[in-house]
């Protein structure tokens, strides 16, 4: 008898069910967890100026075998600004999970840079960093992926859109001269009217994994209608922002050779403009991305380079065409090479990372360096480095942001 | 008659032999690895990477392993430094051969598909390689194996691998009573210079068979060495196939 007992205990013991949150749970109980992350850092500017930070992030995310809810929140104390991160509920049941909330959806097979990540529009308030993913705004969405074998259905929908966050004024400005001192009048995106929604299907085989889009939604960037000007002295005086509705149908693809990964970005962009005749609607266009990268497993070192580029079809003359402003020297097409290398030294102690953008048409370039040292298991210090320049004083987003080279200290911390 | 008695003695003598003389040494490396082999597993893992000044980082993770058919998947899921908190990766052995990979990144949140990691890159960090963690032993179709020594309490093996890809050849003792390694010296491919050194600290009883919850793993350059610790193990287990799927990957949901 009692060795009849211990052999079903021994049973229940090594046959006790696996959880997916925890794998050795006892029970499939909730699980709330919960994260604290500081970083302070200095920031010195090329023009002498400093700029301190003090950021606390908290993440709680609570989950059980059904739901997920996960929430982040950043409190900025230099500027006593607390913002919404990721504000989510994720809900699982059979082979779908349906995602809603305050959050980030991420298209896209490459690395370095995408041409079809269209959900979520770009920060640029703040320059350009080494993490496409912080970049971005989070949105009001609601996603749900249905999972089958070797492939995905995600559908997504939007109701309204926020616009590619730019500052006005100041040294991220990147507000055209000729609207210096315009009045704007910004279009309401966050309504119903401007809903947006998209779908990708993706499928995997031993070869390739392949991803088709389609996204019915607004360009992020605004273009300018009702311009009002004075004429003597010429000035532009007033203006509406308004956004252009396209429909993109695009594909992302990566495929292995050996240690070497090539993905493949694309799609057209179908404007509401079809015929280009609206100068304050961007056109319709192609854009395309191909990049190659390897990982030389023994180290981890990784190794990337892209190429990245736009054709603008009808491209119009007018000089205040949005397509014309928003263009790199006043061209229908735009190429971009970028590159980027990350390694890690002593025992992962010691994470390196540079990357550089160089855009032909404006000869524009971005550098960004970094190296991260872990002093503990939960405090590291960094050392960050940003170069915006042009090899010709051509109009770019780094041409305009010449001055603001920046050397970046700090210390971050989990608890 | 007296051919029976011959022929009976001639059989007692051959099954004494075969009772009491030692296993061979390819018979010694097919249980070590017969012992720790199983269909399924799950493991709860904390690996502890030591400097040479004494100082110590810890790393933690827990995988899932399958093998169906001679395939085995096999799902990790690093649960610590932060820097590495739910990352998921996924291994997939197909039927011709070849081994599909996907890392998922809580960073990017995207799944990605990546070549294979190579035998001798290391894991983590650690003074484990990627093969390390796989197996510290050779099976016969791998090596040849000779029993250079025994003492009561265990066998001395050396094992030449057929193809030098990480090391030139590994000594291990393998302990008489459990048929767990009890230290491995793996020795460059020249096969005369010790790289690294195994060493069982603790043999514990978990799922109701022996297991080296506690190893550690010294590389003599450096002198930093790196303690694998099983926290929890579980062998033979009912494995839902939905663990070894890249939606599992992306949402941590079966």
């Amino acid at each position: 008898m009692k060795r009849t007992l211990a052999i079903t205990i021994l049973l229940l013991a090594t046959t006790a069910r696996l959880f997916a949150f925890d794998i050795f749970a006892e029970e499939e109980e909730p699980k709330r967890t919960f994260y604290l992350q500081q970083e302070t850092s200095l920031n010195v500017y090329r023009d002498k100026s400093v700029d301190p930070g003090v950021l606390l992030g908290l993440s709680v995310d609570y989950e059980d075998e059904t739901f997920r809810a996960t929430t982040t929140v950043q409190f900025d104390a230099m500027t006593n600004t607390l913002s919404a991160e990721h504000l989510s509920i994720s809900l699982y049941w059979g082979n779908q999970t349906l995602a809603a909330g305050w959050m980030t959806h991420p298209w896209g097979s490459a690395s370095l840079s995408h041409v079809v990540d269209v959900l979520n529009a770009q920060d640029l308030s703040k320059g350009i960093i080494d993490d496409l993913e912080a970049m971005k705004q989070r949105e009001l969405m609601l996603s749900l992926t249905t999972y089958w074998d070797r492939s995905s259905l995600d559908v997504v929908l939007k109701p309204g859109f926020l616009p590619t966050s730019l500052e006005s004024t100041g040294r991220w400005s990147l507000m055209p001269e000729q609207f210096a001192s315009v009045t704007l009048h910004e279009e309401e995106t966050e309504s119903l009217e401007k809903f947006g929604g998209g779908a990708r299907y993706r499928i995997q085989s031993s070869a390739i994994d392949l991803g088709l889009l389609y996204f019915n939604g607004y360009w992020p960037q605004s273009g300018y209608t009702n311009i009002t000007f004075n004429p003597s002295p010429f000035a532009i005086t007033g203006a509406d922002t308004v956004h252009t509705r396209y429909q993109l149908i695009g594909l992302e693809s990566s495929s292995l050779f050996g240690p070497f990964t090539l993905a493949l970005e694309g799609g057209f962009f179908l404007s509401e403009d079809t015929d280009g005749s609206d100068p304050g609607l961007y056109n319709s266009k192609w854009a395309y991305l191909a990049e190659l990268s390897y990982t030389h497993s023994a180290s981890g070192t990784f190794l990337a380079v892209a190429y990245q580029g736009h054709y603008v079809l009808n491209f119009p003359s007018s000089p205040m065409d949005v397509d014309v402003l928003a263009s790199y020297g006043g061209k229908a097409y735009a190429n971009t090479i970028i590159a980027a290398a990350e390694s890690k030294f002593f025992r992962e102690k010691l994470a390196c990372r540079v990357a550089g953008t160089y855009q032909v048409e404006s000869t524009g370039y971005l550098m960004l360096a970094s190296a991260t040292y872990a002093l503990g298991d939960n405090l590291s210090c960094f050392l960050k480095t940003t170069w915006y320049g042009s090899i010709e004083p051509k109009e770019s987003i780094y041409h305009t942001w010449d001055a603001n080279d920046s050397l970046q200290i700090g210390l971050k911390a989990w608890f | 008659m007296k051919r029976f008695i011959t022929l009976f003695s001639i059989l007692c003598l051959g099954c004494s032999f075969a009772i009491f003389s030692s296993p061979t040494a390819d018979q010694i490396m097919e249980q070590v690895l017969e012992r720790q082999s199983s269909t399924t597993s799950a493991l709860d893992i904390k690996l502890t990477l030591i400097d040479t000044s004494g100082s110590a980082r810890e790393r933690r993770l827990q995988t899932l392993s399958t093998t169906k058919d001679g395939r085995t998947s096999t799902l990790t899921v690093f649960l610590s430094p932060e820097s590495v908190r739910n990352t998921r990766f996924l291994s997939i052995e197909g039927t011709d051969g070849n081994t599909e990979q996907w890392i998922y990144l809580p960073s990017l949140k995207r799944i990605r598909k990546i070549a294979g990691a190579e035998e001798a890159g290391s894991f983590m960090g650690s003074d484990f390689s990627y093969s390390d963690m796989a197996s510290t032993t050779y099976d016969t179709g791998q090596a040849d194996h000779h029993l250079i020594s025994e003492d009561s309490n265990s066998f001395t093996v050396e094992s030449i691998p057929h193809e030098v890809k990480a090391y030139g050849k590994t000594i291990t003792v393998v302990d008489k009573e459990t048929y767990l390694p009890l230290e491995v010296q793996f020795y460059e491919p020249d096969r005369n210079t010790v790289v690294k050194t195994l060493t069982t600290e603790a043999i514990d009883t978990l799922s109701g068979r022996p297991v080296s919850t506690t190893m550690v793993m010294r590389t003599h350059s450096s002198s930093h060495s790196t303690r694998l610790e099983i926290l929890q193990a579980r062998y033979d287990i009912p494995l839902p196939e939905g663990y070894f799927t890249t939606r599992f990957l992306e949402t941590g949901r079966l």
